[in-house]
């Protein structure tokens, strides 16, 4: 059923946050601020060395020191097996997840946990670091992709093979290579044939980009707190985007079936991708077992830098190839992302999404992933498709402006449409692809005009696709006419209002009289991580359903009142209406509840197959100085299909996030290694994110090609406006100053170079 | 984390000084904290004896005295940033001072700390090293005067002795007629560590520049002043010209770091433009 | 070695005895339990733990609790009065100011210690007062609406 016929009563208006209170007056409580009697603190030993065999640890020392209770090691951990197994909805490769969480035989990356202690207080537990002696054989680093490929190089992990995969959720197809290399995937996309579309081009640009490696740069550090009891069970506390995911990977590490293992909801304090796997739950549990008590475990902003899972540093190579009508008639890429100490880059991802928005006949797509001594990256808003379609957009753009194309027209004359087929053999559904050109192109920011000497506008498009998966909710109707709606996806960006509001309007109840909570793992049924864009999406359905199933219990039990058929019962607004003009409100059939057979509740499983793409257009004003190479953002603009805006204020501040993030990464993020894989600025010093200063208003434009495949036309809306401002700033800067910037983020020194180098 | 140190509250600058002889290289002196409780946590300074400032008398006064600003060591950033006398006196100072960090850092930070913390990329003595300002240093041995120029020897090294304190500062209010000005050139973001900073004090006189200083930070290992930039300019009429040619020569005066926020020649080049900028701003004002 | 400190916080005085390496931001929230004063970079860049001292706002982190000796602390927990919100605290709330949440007590505290010294900011002076809180979620646009709001119905 489609519930988006009839106009709404709740969704589409902005109403306060339901942990509104909590959030501004400190009573909200977050993964480090539980405590327990006994508890104890976690604190890890990392890896001085990007590269290096551990031939042996001695704890002993440690163990003397007053205070401190357990030490934990990789040898403390059951073997997993090393190959691809199911885990929740997805596959994992669990010997690689264990290496991950705490070193093997081989430390792969600078801050490469290698011991965990629990001591009696933080500063003991940091002291007994010191006391644990590690012996190591330094190996050399390989630290850039490209050279990591080549034969030679310093092989990660011994007897890797390039393994051939398909689309995104497909996971290995076709044979895997011969040749040990750091090349541990490799995927292709074929449509059409390339050689006769460069063929029919009277104009091809070729370029190379290079992205760097960003942090996602949540507030919270991450956080792990475990208590694992005398029955085996275990509770675990953390900051996490995936309650059951942290669930299921906490239990297979460490010996238990998932339900052993009770995951408790604490508030999260960003996650942006970067907190939907373990971290240290496994290390602060297995702690908590041999000690018999509590472990709590945070991370210092420099561990997260180097222990945790930032995005790829990429090098990505685009052709394409146009008519001088204006018609691309051919696009090909090459995709080479880091994967960090472990195979798992967004490579698939990024190669999916780099000509999505475009319908053109003959597209090849390559995307390799590459091991290197870095940090294992992890997921980061729409991961693969910022670096990806940077270079796309950016080529886009270069041709436009040959063919002296208006961008905006020339990629509305190739836009992918409904029924587009993408490289990947997907064909899109109703997308608002070219709404969102529309939109900006009509925009008062397009159309004004831009004067001064050294400034320049820039646009660009961008996809992602936005995912589905299971979503549960259960709802609890209480005999005062409120409703408990119980919901197991971490709310990190207003997603308890944003399911209430579904919830509230399905069931024709004010906003209000909907009481949201996030429970345990056991409370509730599985439910993916919030990520992907998907719990307002697959959340907010499942909290339809529920308010569907509540609306039929509701007329069964006034058909039982009024002593009629159900067919003689009707729901709307919140009204039930029956025979000789009797009628209920929600409230009143409340009320009648308890004495009418008790009260009910409402629930829902949903785990829909279809997803609402998602499409953006930006457009960014920008100044140089032209002697100091420092870009300013004046002015910006992001369009995006955002399908039926749930909350408004809402997805104009995930949007406005998105972008934020995306100017970091444009301009003024990144990781610095040295060349022996130390990373220079790990701390929020160096790594400069955004500050109030940095940005100017952030205008949005909301345009709403409802999604067919959801009953409120809801699509994921978090993900995508990360992907347009990289070329879109870039476009601009060009624009402004007649260089193509080919290496993000664009810091001042290297726009000078580049002014030297191009002339401007 | 911190490592285990004592804390010392002495009630009077002599028992402060006292301890602070005791203890030697063990002990550092303890104001508002911003910088060594961070250099402490990231385990890059590990005093045994924090010996507190805070709370001795007469040390937190700013008062115009005759011809100079006396400035007591536990001033706050903040306070000389909003202070009327400082603003009326020398108004290149509490501009200067109001671009540190942020507010609460500056709300914290003091000035005499932020003097011997000796950071190269710190604002204050560019402005300090233009006005040509002093410190009083002292120890129980007594006390001694530094230019705040010769008070800087390498990266976070100070001449001041591990016994010695800074006790005030003494800035010469500026001619009345002298323009000034603070340029913090910030690549990344807007709190950043300054790439490099500049700050000119300059008079001209019917169209020739009569005096000219020019001081620099985070352009070498310590702050710098430009004085082959002054000499070029002084005595001679301004134009755009001469100030063009006369800021080349602060290439001289610098010895950046190669790091991620640019290369040692990139930083170089930004001295010789932000130089430039600055004397005009300073020299070429329409109403200079 | 222990050492005494008598510290007043939200309006209650608390005698106790701590290590001198306890940071100001680690005694409000394991001793005092008053877990509002988050900690986000540990080099002062964040400002999750900002909170009054003696009515200026400051980095809780690179403070040592000893500094806080004989000061008035207030902390996003010592806001509200009476029962009722600060109107910075509803003003964040009704404009959507936040997202996780986690960087919003120390916006609050910053917010407070800048309308005290600019009851009317203009939007430049209000980005420039919140300099040095970073929030990752919202691009900081709602925040400076909450700000506006809570300047507009103070004044």
């Amino acid at each position: 059923m489609v519930a988006t016929d009839r106009p709404h009563n709740v969704v589409g208006t902005r109403p306060v946050r339901p942990d509104g209170v909590d959030k501004v007056t400190g009573r909200a409580t977050y993964g480090g601020d539980v405590r327990f009697p006994g508890m104890l603190y976690g604190r890890i030993l990392r890896s001085p060395h990007a590269h290096a065999i551990i031939k042996n640890i001695d704890a002993s020392k440690a163990l003397e020191l007053d205070g401190v209770r357990a030490i934990v090691t990789n040898a403390d951990f059951a073997r997993q097996p090393d190959e691809e197994v199911a885990l929740g909805e997805l596959t994992a490769n669990l010997s690689e997840m264990l290496d991950q969480v705490i070193a093997g035989t081989k430390a792969l990356y600078r801050g490469h946990a290698i011991a965990a202690v629990a001591a009696t207080d933080p500063h003991i537990a940091e002291d007994a670091l010191d006391l644990i002696e590690v012996e190591y054989e330094v190996l050399d680093a390989v630290l850039d992709p490209q050279e990591a490929m080549r034969p030679g190089a310093p092989q990660l992990h011994p007897g890797m093979v390039t393994q051939e995969v398909g689309g995104l959720f497909d996971g290995e197809t076709g044979e895997a290579g011969t040749e040990e290399t750091n090349a541990a995937k490799h995927v292709k996309f074929t449509k059409g044939d390339l050689d006769t579309g460069f063929a029919e081009a009277d104009i091809i640009i070729e370029r190379e980009f290079d992205t760097g490696m960003y942090h996602q740069g949540y507030i919270e550090t991450h956080n792990g707190t475990a208590m694992w009891k005398k029955d085996d069970r275990v509770q675990v506390w953390s900051s996490t985007q995936g309650q059951f995911e942290v669930r299921d990977q906490t239990a297979l590490l460490c010996g238990l079936a998932p339900s052993r293992v009770t995951v408790e909801p604490v508030e999260i304090g960003g996650g942006f991708g970067g907190k939907t796997h373990v971290v240290m739950e496994p290390l602060a549990a297995i702690l908590s077992k041999k000690t018999g008590r509590p472990v709590k475990m945070i991370m210092t902003r420099q561990e997260v830098f180097e222990g945790t899972g930032p995005t790829s540093g990429t090098h990505n190579r685009v052709k394409i190839g146009a008519k001088r009508d204006g018609t691309i008639t051919a696009m090909d890429a090459e995709l080479i992302f880091e994967a960090g100490a472990y195979p798992g880059s967004p490579f698939t991802a990024g190669a999916m999404c780099a000509f999505a928005p475009y319908d053109v006949d003959n597209i090849e797509v390559e995307g390799w992933d590459v091991v290197v001594n870095k940090p294992k990256v992890g997921a980061y808003r729409a991961p693969g498709a910022p670096a990806a379609e940077y270079a796309v957009e950016s080529v886009i753009d270069e041709i436009a402006e040959r063919l002296e194309l208006d961008p905006l027209e020339f990629r509305l004359q190739n836009a992918a449409q409904e029924g587009t087929v993408r490289a990947d053999g997907a064909a899109f559904g109703v997308i608002g692809n070219v709404d969102t050109l529309q939109a900006v192109q009509q925009s008062e920011h397009y159309r004004s005009e831009l004067s001064g000497e050294n400034r320049g506008r820039g646009v660009a498009s961008g996809f992602w696709f936005n995912v589905g998966f299971t979503s549960a909710a259960h709802a609890n109707v209480m005999s005062d006419g409120t409703v408990g709606l119980v919901v197991g996806s971490a709310d990190i960006g207003g997603t308890r209002a944003a399911l209430a509001m579904q919830f509230a309007e399905t069931l024709g109840i004010p906003y209000e009289s909907v009481n949201p909570q996030v429970v345990n793992t056991d409370a509730i049924g599985y439910t993916m991580v919030t990520g992907g864009s998907r719990t307002a999406f697959a959340g907010g359905w499942a909290a339809h359903e529920a308010a569907l199933d509540i609306r039929r219990q509701l007329v069964e039990r006034a058909a039982m009142i009024w002593e009629c058929d159900l067919d003689a019962v009707s729901y709307e607004d919140g009204v039930l209406s029956g025979p000789d003009d009797q009628s209920f409100t929600f409230q009143e059939i409340c009320e009648q509840l308890p004495h009418t057979g008790g009260l009910i509740q409402g629930k829902a499983d949903v785990s829909p197959e279809t997803s609402g793409p998602a499409f953006a257009c930006h457009v960014v004003d920008v100044e140089v100085d032209p002697e100091t190479g420092k870009v300013d953002i004046l002015r910006y603009t992001a369009a995006q299909d955002v399908g039926t805006a749930v909350h408004p204020s809402y997805v104009e501040s995930q949007i406005q996030g998105g972008v934020a993030q995306g100017i970091g990464m444009a301009l003024h993020e990144e990781y610095v290694f040295d060349d022996s894989g130390n990373m220079e600025n790990p701390t929020l010093l160096d790594y400069r994110m955004p500050t109030t200063f940095d940005l100017p208003m952030l205008d949005v434009l909301l345009v709403e090609v409802a999604n067919p495949g959801h009953p409120y036309g809801v699509r994921g809306v978090g993900e995508i406006p990360i992907v347009p401002p990289l070329a879109a700033v870039a476009n601009a800067i060009h624009d402004a100053m007649g260089v193509r910037v080919t290496q993000l983020p664009a810091t001042p020194d290297r726009m000078l170079e580049l002014l030297e180098e191009q002339g401007g | 984390m911190l490592h285990d140190f004592t804390f010392h509250r002495p009630g009077t600058l002599p028992e402060a000084l006292a301890l602070l002889d005791e203890h030697g290289y063990d002990a550092r002196p303890f104001a508002g904290g911003t910088a060594l409780v961070v250099l402490m946590k990231q385990s890059l300074a590990l005093p045994e004896h924090l010996v507190s400032l805070d709370g001795i008398e007469g040390m937190s006064e700013i008062r115009l005295d005759g011809e100079a600003l006396h400035i007591g060591a536990l001033v706050r950033h903040r306070d000389v940033e909003t202070s009327p006398l400082v603003r009326e006196a020398a108004p290149l100072l509490a501009e200067t001072y109001g671009r540190v960090a942020t507010v609460r850092i500056r709300n914290m930070a003091t000035v005499g700390g932020g003097l011997a913390h000796a950071d190269p990329a710190q604002d204050p003595p560019a402005a300090l090293i233009a006005l040509g300002a002093s410190v009083r240093a002292v120890s129980s041995r007594g006390a001694r005067t530094i230019a705040v120029e010769d008070l800087f020897f390498d990266y976070y090294e100070s001449a001041l002795e591990p016994d010695e304190i800074i006790e005030s500062v003494a800035v010469p209010r500026p001619a009345p007629d002298a323009r000034s000005v603070y340029l913090k050139f910030l690549p990344r973001t807007e709190d950043d560590y300054a790439t490099v900073a500049v700050a000119a004090v300059g008079e001209v006189d019917d169209g020739v520049c009569t005096d000219v200083r020019v001081a620099l930070i985070a352009a070498a290992p310590t702050p710098v002043r430009a004085t082959e930039v002054e000499r070029t300019l002084t005595g001679q009429p301004v134009t755009a010209e001469a100030i063009r040619e006369a800021a080349e020569a602060v290439r001289d005066h610098v010895d950046p770091l190669d790091d991620f926020r640019g290369s040692a020649d990139y930083k170089r080049e930004m001295a010789v433009v932000f130089t430039r900028r600055a004397l005009e701003r300073t020299l070429l004002a329409e109403d200079a | 070695m222990s050492v005494p400190i008598s510290v007043t916080v939200n309006g209650r005085l608390h005698e106790l005895e701590v290590e001198p390496r306890t940071l100001l931001a680690h005694l409000l929230r394991e001793d005092l339990t008053l877990t509002g004063t988050h900690i986000g970079c540990d080099t002062s860049q964040c400002g999750a733990c900002t909170v009054l001292i003696d009515g200026t706002s400051a980095k809780s982190c690179t403070v040592l609790a000893v500094q806080a000796d004989g000061a008035e602390i207030t902390t996003i927990e010592g806001l509200a009065q009476d029962g009722q919100l600060h109107p910075l605290q509803e003003a964040f709330w009704d404009e959507h100011g936040l997202q996780c949440g986690y960087c919003t007590p120390g916006m609050i505290m910053s917010g407070v210690d800048l309308l005290e010294r600019h009851p009317s900011p203009s939007e430049a002076e209000i980005r420039r007062g919140l300099d040095g809180n970073l929030c990752r979620c919202t691009g900081y646009e709602h925040i400076v609406n909450a700000m506006q709001a809570a300047a507009g119905g103070a004044s």
